[in-house]
């Protein structure tokens, strides 16, 4: 501080101009220190109550918490020794301790004492502290540089280094030849030397007649340092075993190496097959493409497994260098191919084990059907041989044509009917399906239809493709579905199905209206028709019979029946029931049809060609080569069909008035559904007094006029008439004369005054003269 | 070694020597033997920021002769 003084002192000499001010400074501090200790006085009793305060606390923690923390119950005594001490500390306003006091403090606290003094200094050093942070010195380039360059000197020359050493052991070309001057000349003599001496044995061998065994003694010892196959065991071939083919001779070569390669063995190789292994690797790049395949095929490797692909397939050389298939040769200079066999086997076998999950492969689908679609699957049916009945049946009998003819017969027929319970029902059954085909109306056609169905059965075996005889196929179908139904009933006597028409007609009685109307009609006519529905069959059908003695020719002839037709004719479905039994009854008699009699002949012309009909001499119906027989259509609708009737009125509806009445203004509209057909063409014609027809215009005139009482004045009456009547007289005019017929009227003129002239008056002058003069 | 002055508003205010890589929880000890009161209801506060227990002040960037509030809690 003193120091600080000396100095100001010095600057006050220098700025005199400041010093008053300096010194109203100085006598504010020395001011302010007197005010402060005030302050600080009143402070200090605060201090000292607060301490005493704290003392208290301090003692309390310490009975508290006798042993608990020593450190902590030592630490107010501390702070209570320190206080008084600290006294002027106070005056800076806050407590503090001094060093060796807080490294006491610290080392009860377990903590490393104060870095002071000697270890400031030294970390004053120390990088990275706080107080002195130095950056790290950046990097020479030119000397990473220098440092690289002469890494790279020192590589090189280590290199050559090395070469040099290999070179110094491989003789040189020239080396060679000075070296072996004078052994060559040596050589070269020893060899003539020897050559000369064989010649000299053979020669020797040919006078005693042992050339062959010498040749062969020369031969082995020749031999004895040829290079044979056994030089080449544990030679490697670069090709595969494959590419060699039995009774091929192969060239192979030693492979040329790498001059400063590495010291590798020699291999093998074939150039042939070099040039073939290279054309299919090409071919194999080429086929395979070089670009990314989404859809590629996973490889499979020898042992059947995926190979898993990291990368594209065009790296796998560059990852893992060239794939050299290499094989060895084995002793005695023999391969052994083998095991390429039984590899091959095993991998086979694998493969056969493995199941492939690729699905056959995708197709563009086609928008329209193809031919292929469109064919009919030909089902192969099997050709059923139909079974022959080995019984004679009355049945039989019964498809003869013209059986029906008979039902003309009135005599016989009581007879038959009685027959006919105690015939088995089969026929009967089986007639009532036929019934049901929309030719079958009468018995004629029956019979004939029954021989068209075996006709039928044959053409389809014989014409598989025709759509038609498909569909008669379905319907064969069916139909044999129905009567096998019909077998199955038709096995129980005639019992069961006198039982069955019973409750047939029962059943048609008690719910006639569901199938046709929903509404239910109960009158003294139902009544009556039940009641006759209720008396047992045989005589029911008897009744029946006899009503069909009319019908036979007129089946739609309702009004002749004699009994039945009197019950309501208005009832549709009381007729529908009666009609039922008619066909019913119908077929009862054309089960005894073929115990007719045959029409005579001598009967007269319609005998004699009736009984050629029905011989077959004469063919009175043409039938088409394939029939298709559609049934009726009341067999193609549901059972639970029926139209509605929109002008039925549900009374017991409560809203009905509204309902019905809305769609009766609507029903204006609809068109007449028993008539469909009937579309009228309407036009309406107006016609005046005389009869004229009036066009629109002059008929809406006379409607106006009519309507509003009033007709057109006078004038305008004459002026229409006038023109009507000159239109009628352009109607009637000739060709060859005016309208008012001038030319007929001079004529006539000239005939009355029996001259070949004519005189033209007019306008108070006459003209005289003839045919001439008029020309003139 | 730093000094650090820690001001709680009401009447205490102690310098504490203490070395740069103390923890926080260090100081609190030191404090707490100068002052009396419990190292663990002591806060200490820069403005706004909280100091806690196992940083070091230097990682704080807490100074020779810094003013640090000090709270209880």
């Amino acid at each position: 501080m003193g120091s600080k003084k000396e100095h100001k002192h010095k600057k006050e000499s220098k700025h005199k101009h400041k010093r008053r001010h300096r010194y109203s400074d100085s006598d504010e501090r020395s001011r302010s220190p007197s005010v402060k200790r005030k302050r600080h006085d009143r402070e200090r009793d605060h201090k000292s109550r607060q301490s005493e305060s704290r003392n208290r606390n301090g003692a309390k923690i310490k009975t508290e918490q006798p042993d608990a923390e020593v450190i902590r119950a030592q630490i107010p005594e501390v702070a209570r020794t320190i206080t008084p001490k600290q006294e002027p500390v106070e005056e800076q306003k806050s407590e503090s301790l001094s060093i060796d006091e807080t490294n006491k403090i610290r080392a009860k606290l377990g903590l490393k004492p104060l870095d002071i003094g000697n270890s400031q200094s030294e970390d004053g050093v120390k990088l990275n502290s706080d107080e002195n942070f130095v950056h790290a010195p950046a990097e020479d380039l030119a000397e990473k540089k220098k440092q690289e360059k002469l890494r790279e000197k020192i590589m090189e020359s280590k290199k050559k280094r090395e070469i040099a050493k290999k070179m110094s052991k491989v003789r040189t070309l020239g080396e060679v030849e000075e070296d072996s001057a004078a052994d060559w000349v040596v050589k070269s003599r020893m060899a003539q030397q020897q050559r000369e001496q064989d010649e000299k044995m053979m020669k020797l061998g040919d006078e005693f007649g042992v050339s062959d065994l010498i040749k062969t003694e020369l031969g082995s010892k020749s031999t004895a340092h040829d290079y044979t196959e056994r030089d080449l065991a544990g030679l490697s071939v670069e090709h595969s075993l494959e590419s060699f083919r039995e009774g091929r001779n192969e060239i192979l070569v030693i492979k040329d190496k790498e001059i400063l390669g590495s010291d590798e063995e020699d291999v093998l190789h074939s150039l042939n097959v070099d040039d073939v292994e290279k054309s299919k690797k090409n071919m194999e790049i080429k086929r395979r493409g070089v670009g990314y395949k989404a859809y590629e095929e996973e490889e499979i490797d020898d042992m059947g497994f995926f190979k898993a692909k990291v990368v594209l397939g065009k790296y796998d050389e560059e990852i893992e260098g060239e794939q050299i298939t290499k094989f060895k040769i084995g002793a005695s200079g023999k391969v052994d191919a083998s095991w390429v066999q039984q590899k091959e086997e095993m991998k086979q076998e694998i493969r056969a084990k493995g199941e492939s999950l690729s699905l056959p492969p995708l197709k563009l689908a086609n928008e329209y059907l193809t031919e292929e679609d469109m064919r009919f699957k030909k089902r192969k049916r099997k050709v059923k041989k139909s079974r022959k009945r080995e019984v004679f049946k009355a049945d039989d009998l019964l498809p003869l044509p013209g059986s029906s003819e008979g039902l003309s017969n009135h005599g016989s027929r009581f007879v038959l009917c009685e027959k006919e319970q105690y015939l088995p029902s089969y026929s009967a059954l089986r007639m009532l399906w036929n019934s049901t085909k929309p030719e079958d109306k009468s018995g004629t056609n029956d019979g004939e239809s029954s021989q068209m169905n075996n006709k039928d059965e044959r053409n389809v075996i014989e014409d598989d493709d025709d759509a038609i005889n498909d569909l008669q196929r379905a319907l064969d179908k069916s139909r044999r579905a129905k009567q096998k139904k019909a077998d199955a009933a038709a096995d129980e006597g005639a019992q069961k199905v006198a039982q069955h028409l019973h409750n047939l007609t029962r059943v048609k009685l008690e719910k006639p209206d569901e199938q046709f109307t929903n509404t239910l009609f109960l009158n003294a006519t139902d009544e009556f028709c039940r009641q006759l529905a209720q008396v047992p069959v045989k005589q029911e059908v008897k009744q029946v019979e006899d009503m069909d003695l009319d019908e036979d020719n007129s089946d739609e002839d309702d009004t002749q029946m004699s009994k039945w037709s009197s019950v309501n004719p208005g009832q549709e479905n009381i007729v529908k029931f009666k009609k039922s039994l008619k066909k019913l009854t119908k077929f009862s008699v054309l089960e005894h049809a073929p115990i007719e009699a045959e029409p005579l002949a001598a009967n007269g012309l319609m005998g004699a060609l009736k009984l050629a009909e029905r011989k077959g001499y004469l063919q009175t119906k043409r039938e088409p080569f394939f029939q298709i027989k559609f049934p009726k259509r009341v067999y193609i609708f549901s059972k639970y069909y029926s139209i509605e009737d929109k002008n039925a009125v549900d009374y017991l509806d409560k809203y009905a008035h509204e309902k019905y009445s809305k769609e009766r203004n609507a029903s204006i509209t609809v068109d007449f559904t028993e008539k469909k057909d009937y579309k009228p063409q309407i036009s309406i014609e107006y016609v005046d007094e005389k009869g004229r027809n009036l066009s629109a215009k002059e008929a809406f005139r006379k409607l106006s006029h009519r309507f509003h009482g009033k007709g057109s004045g006078k004038m305008k009456q004459e002026k229409r008439m006038k023109k009507l009547t000159e239109q009628e007289t352009m109607l009637h005019m000739s060709s060859t004369d005016t309208p008012l017929n001038t030319v007929a009227m001079m004529k006539e003129k000239q005939r009355s005054q029996s001259s070949p002239y004519i005189v033209l008056s007019g306008a108070g002058k006459t003209l005289v003269g003839g045919s001439s003069s008029v020309k003139k | 070694m730093i000094e650090i002055t820690c001001n709680d508003r009401l009447g205490k205010k102690v310098r504490v020597k203490c070395n740069s890589d103390d923890t926080i929880g260090d100081l609190k000890k030191l404090v707490a033997a100068q002052t009396g009161t419990k190292a663990d209801k002591i806060v200490l506060k820069k403005w706004y920021t909280i100091f806690k227990d196992h940083i070091s002040l230097g990682d704080y960037e807490i100074h020779d002769g810094m003013n640090l509030e000090l709270y209880y809690q």
